[in-house]
């Protein structure tokens, strides 16, 4: 026997894919089970049972976290780990590295399970964990990505499937926006403050959250897409010319988004202009690599009516359609301004996260689980009745959000008397028009539960008794031929088509960023480069080609370069805004820095998760500025050391708070909101009446802030203590004379400094040039 | 620096920018994809079925 027909059996590690599939379905229920039960919360606030580990926004931070890096984070973890050894044809490098990421993930996903309920929050949404977390999170997602490329390394295969390519954007991208939005600096081993702060730490977590659902909820998913729907629907993809069109086009123009999060807010308007535009450019790669999913169905229809695996896989590509129709929607500014805030984005996110990442796992597990245990399903019967019940109870949840959504906005923007007056001033009005809509959305929940539990109840039933098996391969025994050398890591970056078009970027940078020289200059350098590029690629475009050609089999170049392509739209959106938006460069209005009492306070609000249901941006629109006073400015939170805006309002805007009820109110309405509020849905918070505020704290954290830029004068800790007392005895003596009486060492003390202090800043006078430009 | 962006009359370019730009994105990667030859894209999209043996497969 020759050489070359030599055959060796690779034994695929299939055992960790068993492992990390397991952890989401468990993951999964537990996740899903607290949705439900904060769900029900909104409806029936008697569920928080005073309990503060139970609280609606102590817990809401668990359910997100929970189905974002457990159900999803694991599934794709699974699914990654089987595709890519197949369609590499290699056994994962390391063993030993696999299990340190199965559980070290586990165990990061334990502990935040512990300690948010704690209130122990960063306080920005999806990334509350606490800094030590951060950095586990970090580490273990390094030990994926090592085992990830080390396996791509050694791989028999030269060519990289269109699934691979997902899979390293998932990889780069999420390391970054992971990195760039936990930049800390701790205050104790529990508590840091973010870096960026106000518009900064807004911008920054915004293209970190809208590209958490692009590069945890959507890439990797559309990865797994490419390959298991496929291999159900027992034919190629539909095309595989579009899927490369379908690639480049998300990765280019995704990261851009994420100001659309900021629309009508104190967000520099071009940020927001870039944001919207890009949202809606966003329509071309996402229904074209819906429909290339779906259309590779074809001929597979016959078999939808049995195959459970084919009918959730159709059913969650229609439903990233529709999510991906309605996200750009809902980027336009006027329609933002009626959806934003309300219960139209949860509809839409759970149209995204339980029709098109919740099916696409069950449809993905139903199709592993009898190959990776080597034993039939123990009932299709059941798995049907999972997506049946499944669908109905998404249908109900996003068909109650909309409307829930629609009716809020409408009703919150409404006006009467030809405009002058709010036609619904009480929010709590409001409220209760959809309160039984909320309700809809809880049955929708516990339905959709029920399914995946059912799933659980079928993997229990098929697992029992059977013995898993491993998949093996047999591969020539010497190493694959390549087509070509492959390109070097260098080589990857100094070549026509990205010099031409990393210098094009850096001109029209200098164009649309500089002054009166500088952009011209811009505007001429990049027309020189178009000329240019067109001139070499008419007289060497083979080269061109051969190069690109030479990527699809060059891992790392390939890499790299889509680290480039994704880095460029957070950096030209990020470094003006971080070089531009300080302090010293506010004008109209800045924020003065919260006294010692009143930072203690606001780390309560933050630790309660307030900012979950209420905002702190009053938005650039009239029916905003009449029902919460003048709009916000930037310089209003210019300090806010991690920004509140906020994303949702389930009771109202707190931008401008302070002042507005005496401090009776605010201690009765803490203690029970309905005293004050009737018929308000916002839990009682008993505990901040017996618990101290954490003065000791104090020096560490205005230390840091200090160093932060925010302009604290030097305080010894004694001084600190001190200026605590003044205020917090000030503030007894107030409610002294209202009739309420409390120590002044507890926790609503200071959350009533802190509130009583929101809204009050400092005007600045226009600078001298601006009131002669002005004249 | 970066006063063009700041200053509001001139945010009417970063939208045709934006626009510019991505649908440049989209053409260039039309351009490359039809480019691609029909024995490359068979070897592609049949990468995941060249998969293990047949005997270790379990369907549903």
């Amino acid at each position: 026997m020759s050489a070359s027909s030599q055959k060796t059996t690779i034994e695929f590690n299939d055992g960790i894919v068993r492992m990390f599939l397991l952890a989401s379905v468990i993951w999964g229920a537990i996740g899903m089970l607290v949705g439900v039960y904060i769900a029900a919360e909104l409806n029936f606030w008697q569920l928080n049972h005073g309990i503060p580990y139970i609280t609606f926004s102590r817990l809401r931070p668990v359910h997100t976290n929970a189905v974002i890096f457990a159900l999803v984070g694991n599934m794709f973890f699974a699914g990654i780990y089987y595709t890519t050894q197949r369609l590499v044809k290699a056994r994962l490098a390391s063993n030993f590295l696999s299990k340190l990421h199965f559980w070290g993930w586990q165990a990061i996903i334990l502990a935040a399970a512990i300690t948010l309920p704690m209130g122990l929050t960063r306080g920005k949404e999806y990334a509350e964990m606490i800094w030590p977390l951060n950095i586990a999170v970090t580490v273990i997602w390094v030990v994926f990505a090592v085992n990830f490329f080390w396996t791509l390394k050694r791989r028999r295969e030269p060519s990289l499937y269109v699934a691979i390519w997902f899979y390293i954007a998932t990889i780069v991208t999420v390391g970054m926006l992971y990195i760039v939005n936990h930049l800390s600096i701790p205050t104790s081993w529990t508590h840091s403050y973010p870096i960026f702060g106000g518009v900064q730490d807004a911008l920054v977590q915004w293209w970190y959250g809208h590209n958490a659902v692009a590069f945890v909820l959507t890439t990797p998913i559309l990865g797994l897409m490419y390959y298991f729907v496929p291999k159900a629907a027992e034919r190629p993809v539909y095309s595989y010319r579009l899927s490369v069109i379908h690639f480049w086009s998300l990765v280019f123009v995704y990261i851009w988004a994420g100001p659309h999060h900021l629309l009508n807010t104190a967000l520099p308007n071009w940020l927001q202009t870039l944001g919207m535009v890009f949202s809606l450019m966003l329509w071309a790669p996402s229904w074209g690599g819906m429909l290339n999913g779906l259309f590779t169905l074809r001929g597979a229809w016959d078999r939808m009516r049995a195959d459970p695996v084919l009918k959730f896989f159709a059913a969650a590509l229609t439903f990233y359609g529709m999510a991906t129709f309605e996200g750009p929607l809902l980027a336009i500014k006027s329609i933002n301004a009626l959806g934003h805030y309300t219960d139209w984005v949860i509809g839409h996110v759970h149209s995204g996260t339980l029709g098109w990442n919740g099916f696409m796992a069950a449809g993905m597990f139903y199709y592993l689980v009898p190959r990776l245990w080597n034993k039939k399903l123990y009932s299709n019967t059941l798995a049907n009745l999972h997506f049946w019940i499944g669908l109905i109870g998404i249908l109900f949840y996003i068909g109650a959000m909309w409307a829930s959504g629609i009716t809020e906005g409408y009703m919150l923007n409404a006006t009467a008397e030809h405009g002058t007056v709010l036609a619904y001033p009480n929010f709590i009005e409001v409220l209760q028009t959809i309160l039984p809509l909320m309700l809809f959305r809880v049955i929708g929940g516990v339905l959709y539960l029920s399914g995946w539990l059912m799933m659980g109840y079928n993997f229990y039933r098929t697992i029992r008794g059977s013995q898993p098996v491993n998949g093996t391969i047999e591969v020539p025994a010497d190493e694959p031929e390549r087509r070509s050398a492959p390109i070097g890591a260098i080589s990857a970056i100094l070549n026509p088509p990205v010099v031409f078009s990393c210098l094009a970027a850096i001109f029209l940078c200098a164009w649309m960023f500089g002054d009166a020289f500088v952009s011209i200059s811009g505007l001429v350098g990049a027309a020189i480069i178009l000329v240019l590029a067109y001139a070499h690629f008419q007289t060497r475009g083979k080269k061109w080609g051969d190069w690109y050609d030479k990527l699809l089999e060059s891992a790392i170049p390939f890499t790299i370069l889509t680290f480039i392509a994704v880095a460029a739209g957070g950096a030209i959106q990020i470094i003006p805004t971080v070089i531009m938006h300080r302090a010293s460069n506010v004008e109209d209005r800045i924020e003065v820095p919260y006294t010692p009492l009143e930072l203690a306070g606001r780390d309560i609000y933050i630790r309660e998760g307030c900012y979950l249901c209420h905002s702190q941006m009053i938005r650039t629109l009239v029916p905003d500025v009449m029902r919460y006073g003048d709009y916000s400015r930037l310089g209003e939170s210019i300090y806010d050391h991690p920004f509140q805006w906020g994303s949702k309002r389930n009771g109202p805007d707190l931008a401008r708070i302070g002042g507005k009820y005496n401090d009776a109110w605010h201690f009765d309405h803490m203690m029970d909101p309905r005293r004050t509020s009737p018929g308000s849905i916002m839990p009682p918070f008993p505990w901040l009446y017996t618990q101290k505020t954490d003065v000791a704290a104090l020096p560490s954290k205005i230390h840091v802030l200090r160093e932060l830029g925010v302009p604290y004068a030097p305080m010894t800790p004694a001084q600190i203590r001190q200026d605590v007392e003044t205020q917090e005895s000030q503030i007894v003596a107030a409610l002294r004379s209202q009739g309420r009486y409390a120590t002044p060492d507890k926790e609503i003390i200071a959350l009533i400094a802190y509130l009583q202090k929101l809204g009050k800043t400092i005007i600045i006078p226009p600078a001298a040039h601006a009131v002669a430009e002005a004249k | 620096m970066f006063q063009r962006i700041v200053m509001d009359h001139s945010v009417v370019f970063v939208g045709t920018l934006a626009f510019v730009v991505s649908a440049s994105i989209y053409v260039a990667f039309f351009w490359r994809a039809m480019r691609m030859k029909s024995k490359q894209l068979e070897q592609f999209e049949n990468l995941p079925f060249v998969d293990e043996r047949p005997s270790e497969r379990h369907d549903a």
